[in-house]
């Protein structure tokens, strides 16, 4: 194997039809076994004769964002020039009061210590690939914001050796390269100067969709666009996603013996559950215990008909404020409308970042609804004495997955595990947890981007070191003769999940099974005569 | 350099480098109420900082005024600012120069300090005994502080150039901005090497400039040292340096500010709101002019 040569900040600006870097699986970090065996994975899929004629492919050899190659040198052009145009709004007060103050602060007090490189998911699973470091990204970026968007940039940049050239290559690569990264900011978290790298890649995506028009049609077209539209990227309209709710309701009803029935638009009720859609097609058990845990505790609740009350997703927190800032005002003015008294967040970690904090600021006067993790919720519940429980019912071992927008950037930590460890006698940690979790790999959109290749970039390195702190949790019980329960409260968590666990079939290997914490509770219920964990079985 | 000029440039430095930050630190404060972005740990929630969580983890938590704890701030500070307590947990590697490096500079600065009590102790006429206790604490201060720093500074420059993951990072300006240190501490030892009352001179020096006394000399090698580090005083406006002030916004204006919105808040977000728009990208229908909160709640009416 002939040795790599060492990536340059500069070599972003070279050979724009060129890869940056060729990832090598053996290079990446080992997997306990039986995972350790590079040759029994599937590899990554190279791009058809087709996609490379068409796409754009120079950087990594994944490819998420589906860019068409210009035309000609004037489209080129064009780009950059608006990429260069973008790069002055970020710093204009009118176009980004939102972030302006944390963008700067990020961007000019880096102090190139890479305190925070060993610390990002994707850097250390890569086997350190220079192209994932946190500060790659984000050295660039900065490079070429005080080169073009500060008085004197252009010559400061040459005088400091910081120069940067930008062109189709750079912006190019810089768009796929911003879909890199997880938005975990456990790097940030490192930082002893406090700069935010995670924030940085996500005003650099920002910087693509608001001014050029690039977005991930994941995240957007298919995203936020179709959820103001028809009320869910899922693509489910409201009367369907009723209809869906009412054959669920009857397939539980009849599976467990107990009424279910899902209440829909009801005026004046305590809570709103805003689940994610996506549990109703994926995950509609997940649901179905958010209802039994609420009728079982005497709760007045709700789900929302109008579009999008149905799924509290919401993709702008990724890429786009403008469009962050539609969705949550209409998940407001749903809650509004139907005068509940609060609006609970569902197993969801990026609708909690968005509705219970980022948006706290963009919704005032009277759309500014109390708004509450379904964690605390839960809590109250489980420990007000309202449902007898019996925990031996989950006697089996049971893991949590801290979802980073519930718990690094929520500071929602203790009261999911208070639950887990009164009502799962096998809970045990993973290494690490808590504030300091290892991300599913799935975070800032990834889970639900799926196009050409991007899978496996998903399940070979962003969700790697997930992956090894889940198998060495559960090293104990490593073969699939035990079954064991992975508790990720958060629907693009365990998409991302399901993504890992196919690809390497972990189910059949380990054992090992995914769910929410709803399901656990439900489980533990004295009332409940069947079990409502099934193990996969129907 | 003698007479006059001392004072004119020293405190010429001293009021540039004072509104430089000023101005710095005021651009900062001025910047617009931004979305929350908060980050756990946060240490004033005392309550549950240890295991990271925020007043989020309480049931209808908006029922009760969430307090904010001062001390758990202060310690986290002051263990990141003498101790590097975040580079000794991540990047052991880089500790013991980024940590010695730190150390110089606070013992130099402190040395300023000292420097000024003997000036104002000659000024005084104490007794010879006392300001001879101060000159030796003045000394040992500097020099520990110089060499300290030299150590540091010298391992900085080397990991940076030897090491590919720093090398590819550092520009012209990082090394300036190392080498420039380096000469202070340098200077500074060999002012001392060649001074036999180094500390005494210094006060002296200090006297003279506060009671603008135009016999001010001195030596070429102590004249030497007090200009780097006033031109450096001047250059440090200018770098990532400011992070010694600036640490304190990105911490609390970003990674811990939890506050929930509230009526001042509330008025400062209804004109940014107002303001006009000039992103092109078809979807924000901006127009180049509509207002925010407009093509927010358009699509929604
Ligand atoms: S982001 Fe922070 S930790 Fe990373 S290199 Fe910059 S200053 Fe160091
Ligand atoms: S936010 Fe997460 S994935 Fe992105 S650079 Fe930081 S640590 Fe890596």
């Amino acid at each position: 194997m002939t040795k790599k040569k060492k990536l340059t900040l500069n070599d972003i600006s070279r050979n724009a039809e060129k890869r940056l870097t060729e990832i090598n699986i053996d290079e990446l970090i080992p997997l306990p076994p039986p995972y350790d065996k590079s040759e029994e994975l599937p590899g990554i899929k190279p791009l058809t004769d087709d996609q490379k004629t068409r796409l754009v492919d120079n950087l990594d050899g994944f490819n998420a964002l589906v860019l068409l190659k210009p035309q000609s040198k004037e489209e080129e052009d064009k780009f950059v020039r608006q990429f260069e145009a973008g790069l002055k709004k970020l710093l204009n007060k009118g176009d980004n009061w939102t972030f302006l103050q944390p963008l700067l602060l990020s961007l000019e007090h880096c102090v190139r210590c890479q305190t925070c490189s060993d610390a990002c998911p994707v850097y250390v699973a890569s086997g350190k690939q220079e192209i994932y470091r946190p500060t790659y990204r984000a050295e660039i970026f900065r490079r070429l914001i005080n080169k073009f968007a500060k008085p004197g940039g252009k010559w400061l940049a040459k005088l400091k050796g910081a120069d940067i050239k930008l062109n189709w290559a750079t912006i190019s690569r810089l768009y796929e390269l911003a879909y890199r990264c997880t938005l975990c900011r456990r790097c940030a978290q490192t930082c002893p100067i406090g700069v935010d790298n995670g924030l940085i890649t996500r005003e650099l995506r920002k910087l693509f969709s608001q001014e050029l028009g690039w977005a991930p049609k994941e995240l957007h077209e298919k995203g936020t666009v179709l959820q103001l539209e028809v009320g869910s990227p899922t693509g489910l309209r409201p009367d369907v996603a009723k209809d869906n709710m009412e054959f669920i309701d009857e397939d539980f009803t009849e599976s467990l013996g107990i009424k279910i029935k899902t209440n829909w638009d009801k005026q004046g009720a305590d809570v709103l559950l805003l689940h994610s859609a996506g549990d109703i097609l994926s995950f509609p058990e997940s649901v179905i215990a958010f209802a039994i845990i609420c009728d079982k505790a005497g709760i007045s609740w709700t789900l929302s008909s109008d579009i999008p009350g149905y799924d509290g997703v919401n993709y702008g927190l990724f890429y786009d404020d403008i469009q962050l800032a539609k969705v949550a005002t209409r998940h407001a003015q749903i809650a509004k409308k139907l005068k509940v008294k609060k609006i609970v967040m569902g197993e969801c970690g990026h609708e909690h970042k968005a509705l219970a904090t980022v948006a706290d600021r963009l919704l005032t006067g009277d759309l500014n609804i109390p708004r509450e993790s379904f964690i605390t919720f839960f809590e109250d519940i489980v420990f007000s004495g309202k449902i007898k429980f019996d925990p031996s019912k989950n006697n089996f071992p049971v893991t949590l997955h801290d979802p980073c927008n519930i718990v690094r950037n929520l500071g929602i930590v203790e009261p999911q595990r208070r639950i887990l460890r009164y009502l799962c006698p096998q809970f045990r940690e993973m290494i690490p947890h808590g504030v300091d979790n290892q991300c599913c790999g799935g975070g800032g959109g990834l889970s639900v981007m799926s196009d050409v290749n991007i899978n496996d970039f998903k399940a070979l390195i962003a969700g790697r070191m997930k992956l090894k702190q889940i198998l060495e949790a559960f090293s104990d019980h490593p073969r699939p003769d035990v079954n064991k329960y992975l508790c990720a409260p958060c629907l693009n968590c365990k998409l991302q999940m399901r993504v890992i666990f196919d690809y390497y079939g972990v189910q059949e290997k380990s054992g090992i099974y995914i769910g929410g914490l709803a399901e656990l509770i439900v489980n533990a219920m004295v009332d409940l005569k069947k079990p409502f964990i099934t193990w996969g079985e129907e | 350099m003698s007479g006059l000029y001392w004072p004119v440039f020293i405190f010429t430095i001293v009021f540039v480098f004072i509104a430089l930050m000023v101005y710095r630190v005021l651009k900062i404060i001025k910047m617009p109420v931004h979305l929350r972005w908060e980050l756990a740990p946060i240490p004033h929630d005392k309550e549950r900082y240890s295991h990271g969580g925020s007043y989020l983890e309480e049931h209808e938590w908006w029922r009760r005024k969430q307090p904010k704890a001062f001390f758990p701030i202060i310690t986290y500070m002051a263990w990141e600012i003498f101790l590097m307590k975040g580079v000794w947990q991540h990047n052991r590697g880089l500790w013991p120069f980024s940590f010695t490096l730190h150390w110089g500079i606070y013992l130099v600065i402190l040395s300023l300090f000292f420097h000024f009590i003997n000036a104002m102790l000659l000024i005084g006429s104490v007794p010879a005994a006392v300001q001879d206790v101060f000159f030796s604490i003045a000394s040992v201060v500097a020099v520990t502080g110089y060499c300290v720093g030299l150590f540091g500074v010298v391992g900085l420059i080397l990991k940076r150039y030897l090491d590919k993951n720093y090398r590819e990072y550092s520009s012209y300006s990082t090394y300036f901005k190392l080498l420039f240190l380096a000469a202070i501490f340098v200077s500074g030892i060999v002012a001392w090497a060649l001074s036999n009352d180094f500390a005494n001179a210094l006060g002296v020096f200090t006297r003279d400039l506060f009671t603008v006394d135009s016999g001010i000399t001195t030596t070429a090698a102590m004249g030497s040292h007090i200009i780097i580090i006033f031109l450096f005083i001047l250059y440090l406006p200018f770098t990532d340096m400011v992070h010694f002030i600036t640490k304190f916004f990105t911490h609390h204006s970003v990674r811990w500010d939890d506050s929930p919105q509230n009526e001042k808040m509330t008025a400062k977000l209804r004109d940014l709101i107002n303001q006009p728009v000039t992103w092109s990208a078809p979807h924000v229908k901006s127009n180049r002019g509509n207002r925010w909160g407009d093509i927010v709640e358009k699509e929604n009416d």
